[in-house]
């Protein structure tokens, strides 16, 4: 269940960095942010990788929670950048 | 690129050497030196020296590709090798009984 | 004169990743393994049904040991680990004058320390865990040399790899990317970035595991006492006495450590009034070692020489070994540590290949590439599927032969080296792209056939591992059939792929031309 936790907050922090930049706004959303949405979304992906760790470390210890997240902020982050490689497959199925 | 390296031959080869073996021998005597200054109990500072010595290493290979002037490399790798050398062996000989 | 400082990083980085590349493949991929390598030997010993029970094996173990080797100077005792494997038995003879002589003798037994039903001979997972550092067929002192140098040469390149690629590294962090169509070699940035800590820890930490060896100069500078006294191999001259009760032994020792269990038992003069036992502590707890090992009065169960309190310094270092090798972590933690072992043999994989990638474009003449150009080709092949191929057929071979050959455990491993040299020597004989796609097609098959033969051979095939509920063997067989889905793919892929066709993203002229 932590796990589950630390993974998914990774994985919204790594899809709010992705999204805050406005290339790939336009990319996924077909159009740009405001800017202050861009730095609201990369503050609140920190934020939540922040949060994983600090939800990892609590309930795990710190040493083994510390290499719990780094295990899962490399699966949350390579899941993104699968997604984000085949974003046109993916775009265009929701789209349909 | 490759070729500017590599045509000056001896040049790659002599930075190589400061590299692998150049970069062992700082590497081990830095080792020794903090095994022999650390205020640690035997064991623990000859670990510690051995830990760190994988990053003197490192950090040697790496600067003998990155530093531009061979002459100046060469002079640098000396100054340490003697440096860190004379610190041993000066050590060693105050400690003898 | 050396050109620019990013320049000769790149330089070093494709240099040093190239020369000892396919070594450390070997090492990232076995070294993969070893973190199932329990797992492993289970599955590869299909006889032994019963769930390892570290306590029991070493009441029984000690039963074993008194009943065929009562005269015996020393017995050793490495213990399974909770999560399964076996009991390691050694021990050696009175007669013996020297450690090395032919009166030391080994045995395995079982989880629970019984020598029924016999396990198939087999080196199991721990041939794999023991290639990773020590190679085969190689002198281990030599090896472990090699492997220390190759990953110092890892070392090197990971971190010319981050000065070269500075930007890509932030931006890969901020999840910012460029324009331009990703080919899958960029496989080798997302595997090098995404799992970089994993890939500096694994590599900086397995040189500390045999800092001892490697940096031998600081312990001659400055010796130290040694912790415990060395085990003397001379025969007791005490009366003969039974040994104590091991049971409360055990208690007692893990009461001390905090929980901590035993995983390994050394017995000094069993059977004599000046019996000793050494317990040390399981690296299976916590990632560092906060204890040292306990010695108890192997006649009287009395504790003669407590726990010693252990450095700052000794925690650090242990914090490092225990790191490396995951021995502490729960089954969750222990598949991302899988998982990113296999992101680092991805990387060193698709790094061989970028450098033939890179080259190809640039041949003067396609069809006829010089000799270097051809040899990384070739051993490219050779290696990234070969090994993988051996493994397959390892796995394959424990299942076929006969169970009472004799040098069955050898004749396992040598099925693994025939299959990768074949399937190296096919790869230089064939045109480059045939050979990929017909040797990862071997590789393929190799996987998909592993869980067949082993539903046709044992009586724990997938379905029936399904119907027990014995999680062990049903994910070794998802494993395969995931590998050989994959390898498939692969096949398919590379198969309707024509290379030159996809135009590379914007050659950046200085930094391509330097790698």
């Amino acid at each position: 269940m932590i796990d589950l936790a630390i993974f998914l907050a990774s994985l919204a922090g790594f899809a709010g960095l992705l999204l805050a930049s406005p290339r790939h706004q336009q990319e996924w959303l077909r159009s740009k942010l405001a800017p202050r949405a861009c730095t609201s979304l990369r503050l609140s992906g920190f934020l939540l990788l922040t949060s994983a760790f600090v939800v990892a470390g609590r309930s795990l210890g710190w040493g083994y929670g510390a290499v719990v997240w780094l295990g899962w902020l490399t699966i949350a982050a390579a899941l993104v950048v699968i997604a984000h490689t085949n974003r046109e497959r993916i775009v265009a199925k929701v789209r349909r | 690129m490759n070729k500017a390296i590599l045509s000056k031959g001896g040049g790659i080869l002599l930075r190589a050497v400061i590299a692998i073996p150049g970069g062992y021998a700082v590497a081990a005597l830095a080792a020794c030196c903090l095994a022999l200054w650390l205020p640690l109990e035997p064991a623990d500072a000859v670990a510690t020296g051995q830990m760190a010595s994988f990053a003197v290493f490192a950090l040697v290979a790496l600067t003998s590709f990155a530093v531009r002037d061979l002459g100046r490399l060469l002079a640098g790798f000396m100054a340490g090798i003697v440096l860190l050398g004379g610190g041993v062996a000066i050590t060693l000989w105050a400690n003898l009984p | 004169m050396m050109p620019g400082f990013r320049q000769s990083m790149a330089w070093l980085h494709t240099w040093s990743g190239l020369l000892l590349g396919w070594l450390l493949y070997a090492v990232f991929f076995t070294g993969t393994t070893a973190y199932f390598n329990q797992e492993i030997t289970a599955w590869m010993t299909p006889e032994s049904v019963e769930q390892a029970d570290p306590r029991t094996a070493a009441v029984n173990a000690q039963a074993w040991l008194a009943r065929h080797h009562p005269d015996a100077v020393t017995w050793d005792v490495m213990l399974p680990a909770s999560r399964g494997g076996e009991t390691r038995l050694s021990w050696t003879e009175a007669s013996s004058p020297t450690a090395s002589d032919a009166a030391r003798g080994s045995m395995r037994l079982n989880g629970r320390g019984l020598d029924t039903p016999v396990p198939r001979p087999t080196a199991g997972g721990q041939f794999l865990y023991g290639f990773h550092y020590e190679l085969h067929y190689v002198p281990y002192r030599t090896a472990r040399w090699i492997v220390g140098l190759s990953a110092m040469f890892m070392l090197v390149a990971i971190v010319s790899g981050i000065v070269t690629h500075k930007k890509i590294f932030a931006d890969f962090f901020m999840l910012r990317f460029g324009k331009g169509q990703r080919s899958w070699l960029d496989a080798h940035n997302v595997t090098a970035v995404l799992a970089l800590p994993f890939h500096l820890m694994i590599t900086y930490t397995g040189l500390v595991a045999l800092m001892h060896m490697y940096m031998p100069w600081p312990d001659m500078m400055r010796p130290k006492p040694p912790r415990f006294a060395p085990m003397t191999i001379e025969a007791s001259a005490a009366p003969s006495a039974p040994l104590t009760a091991l049971l409360p032994l055990l208690t007692q020792a893990s009461q001390e450590w905090g929980g901590v269990q035993a995983v390994r038992i050394k017995y000094q003069h069993p059977g004599h009034a000046d019996a000793r036992i050494t317990l040390f502590p399981s690296g299976a707890d916590s990632i560092a070692e906060h204890h040292g090992a306990q010695i108890f009065d192997g006649a009287t169960g009395a504790l003669i020489t407590p726990p010693p309190s252990t450095s700052n310094t000794h925690i650090v270092e242990s914090a490092m070994v225990g790191l490396h090798a995951g021995r502490y972590a729960a089954p969750t933690l222990r598949w991302l540590y899988f998982l990113s072992g296999l992101g680092g043999t991805v990387m060193i994989g698709t790094g061989l290949l970028l450098w033939i990638v890179k080259r190809r474009q640039r041949l003067p003449d396609p069809e006829h590439p010089y000799f270097g150009f051809r040899i990384v080709e070739r051993l490219n092949i050779g290696t990234i599927v070969g090994l993988p191929a051996g493994v397959a057929a390892y796995f394959l071979a424990n299942r076929l032969l006969s169970t009472d050959a004799v040098g069955r455990a050898d004749w396992e491993i040598r099925c693994l080296f025939i299959t990768w040299t074949a399937l190296l020597v096919w790869s230089i004989v064939r045109p480059a792209k045939s050979a990929w796609v017909e040797a990862l097609t071997v590789c393929a098959l190799l996987y998909a056939l592993v869980p067949i033969v082993s539903a046709l051979t044992t009586t724990r095939g997938l379905f029936s591992s399904l119907i027990t509920r014995d999680w062990v063997f049903v994910s070794f067989d998802l494993v395969m059939l995931i590998t050989a889905a994959l390898l498939t793919l692969a096949v398919r892929k590379l198969a309707s792929h024509t290379p030159k066709a996809a135009p590379r993203r914007k050659p950046r002229p200085s930094v391509e031309a330097a790698a």
